[in-house]
């Protein structure tokens, strides 16, 4: 007997191809992260560090450029306060000279207001020079803390005094409360006083800086001299020395002496908001990136949802498909029966790309040693509910048979069990009783194609009263045609998918099947087999079944 | 008239006529098959409410037809005192007479 069909093989290949693709899917969802994600988050983070790190460094420029340009600014203040403390003994002095010291009063009136509490001096004095060296004339306040260093210390700073043309700064005399001397002489040639104060520092050397004030945000520290000595410390802005960190220093002209400004930012000179800056970059830049990693991740597992979906679905289309044959396998005949002086074949071809069952089938019943019924039948349309109908027709059909009813009467029997106008289908059906020894064929038509005989390179079909479709009218009749089968003839009865194509007149179909069924050599299967390849080149999108029938030789 | 156009994607037309004296023309173009039987069910449906008394298909331009189209021209037939196919294409008029349905369509040989 012949192979049903060779396609259940080809369905169960693309069964476990589908189960190969799960397999390989599942390895993907399986993955942790997606590269795509990875390759995301490494960019955004290597982005926002160079961005951070862009940022740290403008900042610091901005920093480091308005610290330099402040304490520029601290140093002109500075310089433009020192003639303040300069000028009062500068004229003072060029008074008492110019009046060769006659005029004493002149020190006591422009000095006296500056030494009290709350002035720049402690302590100021006239001093004059004469055979014996220096002398003190007059003294205002305190007592000079110079008086009490050793005579040739004295001298040598007041000679230093006369010989400088502008202030003469003896640094800081040490003490409880250490203070700091200066000395103006006259610029005249020969003069002959010097005029000496002294100031105190603050307390601890540390100045406090009103927070309104232009220096606020800075701390500083003022030394004498040109380098940050902790002795030569006039004042601070805090206790804690050296100044650290970012720093500016700018030297300012104090006599014959200089002054030493450092300073430093204290917080951020440019506002909280650009201090704050490189750590808003970075946290905008790592919550954008982790935000569209999250983003990405989230698309690329939908992606991958869809892609498992989709596999999943040409599984299960695979498997309905399967399903659907095997369906329509069991509700036909697998093999025929044997039967004696004749040849049966048959051939069942799914139509392509469906998935539903369609409505075509084929029946062989013996009746007695003599005789055969066959059936070729097809159920309009596919589906199950096709199927179901094409069942019931077939069996019905076999207990027409059983009962010994004629082709005519199965028939018109079995158009009564199906009302298209109800159930949507109707069949045409090809019902042939075989009489084996007599070598005739006895057959009703109701709508179906007529068979054709196939006698050397001839094809002739079998005329026969075609009735109405099973279904269509209830009180149908058929008429029967008997026909002699001459001893070579080759029967084929079939569904109209064997030849019948869209946009192909039936007659190109007949021609090839003429092409194909030329050659009666071999045996009757092979037939079939050439006969199916041929009209199946360019499958059909239609299901097909052929029923073929010759006497033994 | 009432018009039942194919989807972009379905390649067949119906459209129905209501004619003079209870008769109904609906006119088929395209493909009738499984895929586009609905679409002249659906005007079998307009065309038979009320019940007519003459149907007509136009099938002139239909350039295939299935079992699934005959169907639904075989259930159109029960919803009419009367069914012709006039005119209608070669290929349609091979369809019927291959399955014996000529007589029933009003389609003489």
């Amino acid at each position: 007997m012949a192979p049903l069909t060779s396609d259940s093989a080809g369905e169960d290949a693309a069964l476990a191809e589908a189960d190969g693709e799960m397999s390989d899917s599942g390895g993907r969802r399986r993955r942790l992260v997606h590269l795509t994600t990875i390759i995301v988050v490494a960019t955004g983070v290597l982005l926002t560090v160079v961005l951070g790190v862009a940022v740290v460094t403008a900042r610091d420029n901005n920093e480091e450029r308005l610290l330099r340009q402040r304490t520029r600014e601290t140093a002109a203040v500075l310089t433009a306060a020192l003639p303040g403390i300069q000028t009062p003994l500068a004229s003072s002095v060029e008074v008492v000279e110019e009046s060769a010291g006659a005029d004493q009063q002149a020190f006591l009136r422009l000095l006296t207001p500056l030494v009290e509490a709350g002035q720049p001096y402690v302590s100021a004095s006239l001093w004059r020079t004469d055979s014996e060296g220096l002398q003190p004339l007059l003294v205002i306040g305190d007592a000079p803390m110079l008086a009490s260093r050793p005579p040739a210390e004295i001298q040598a700073f007041l000679e230093r005094s006369t010989a400088a043309t502008g202030l003469a700064v003896i640094g800081l005399l040490e003490g409880d409360n250490p203070r700091l001397g200066y000395a103006f002489a006259s610029t005249r040639e020969a003069s002959e006083f010097v005029a000496y104060a002294e100031a105190t520092l603050p307390a601890n050397r540390t100045s406090v800086v009103p927070s309104n004030s232009a220096f606020a945000g800075l701390h500083f520290a003022v030394y004498l001299g040109d380098h940050e000595d902790p002795t030569q410390l006039l004042t601070a802005s805090t206790p804690d020395l050296p100044l650290s960190g970012a720093l500016a220093s700018e030297r300012v002209a104090f006599g014959d002496t200089s002054l030493l400004l450092v300073m430093t930012p204290d917080g951020a000179l440019g506002g909280a908001l650009l201090k704050m800056l490189p750590w808003l970059v970075v946290a905008f830049g790592l919550v954008t990136t982790f935000g569209s990693a999250t983003l990405i991740e989230w698309l690329l597992r939908r992606r991958d949802d869809a892609v498992r979906l989709s596999e999943e679905n040409a599984r299960l289309y695979a498997n309905q498909r399967s399903v659907a044959q095997t369906l329509q396998h069991s509700l036909l005949p697998d093999r025929v029966p044997d039967v004696a002086g004749l040849e049966l074949a048959f051939r069942y071809l799914p139509g392509v790309g469906g998935v539903d069952i369609g409505g075509d089938w084929y029946d062989v019943i013996p009746l007695d040693d003599d005789r055969l019924m066959f059936v070729v039948g097809d159920v309009s349309g596919r589906g199950l509910h096709a199927g179901t109908v094409m069942a019931s027709l077939r069996y019905s059909i076999r207990a027409f048979a059983s009962q010994g009813d004629m082709p005519a009467t199965v028939l018109a029997k079995l158009t009564r069990l199906l009302d298209v106008a109800h159930d949507r289908h109707f069949a045409t059906v090809l019902c042939v009783v075989v009489d084996i020894a007599g070598r005739t064929i006895t057959v009703a038509n109701a709508g179906h194609p007529n068979p054709i005989m196939i006698l050397g390179d001839a094809i002739h079909p079998v005329e026969t009263k075609v009735g109405v479709p099973i279904g269509v009218t209830r009180d149908a009749t058929y008429e029967t045609v008997t026909e002699a089968i001459p001893p070579q003839a080759t029967l084929l009865a079939f569904t109209d998918g064997l030849f019948e194509r869209r946009g192909e007149s039936v007659d190109d179909g007949l021609e090839r099947l003429r092409e194909s069924a030329r050659s009666t050599t071999g045996s009757l299967d092979e037939l079939l087999t050439r006969i199916v390849d041929a009209q199946m080149h360019g499958s059909s999108d239609d299901d097909t079944a052929i029923l073929g029938l010759r006497w033994q030789q | 008239m009432a018009a039942i156009d194919d989807e972009s994607f379905v390649n067949a037309t119906a459209e129905v006529h209501f004619g003079d004296e209870g008769s109904v023309v609906i006119r088929v173009t395209g493909e009738v098959d499984i895929a586009t039987a609905d679409i002249i069910r659906q005007a079998v449906a307009v065309a038979t409410e009320p019940r007519p008394a003459r149907l007509v298909f136009d099938l002139l331009a239909v350039d295939f037809i299935d079992s699934s189209g005959l169907a639904v021209l075989l259930e159109a037939a029960k919803t009419a005192d009367s069914v012709r196919i006039d005119p209608a294409s070669n290929i349609v008029r091979r369809v019927i007479e291959a399955t014996g349905l000529s007589e029933m369509f009003g389609m003489g040989i």
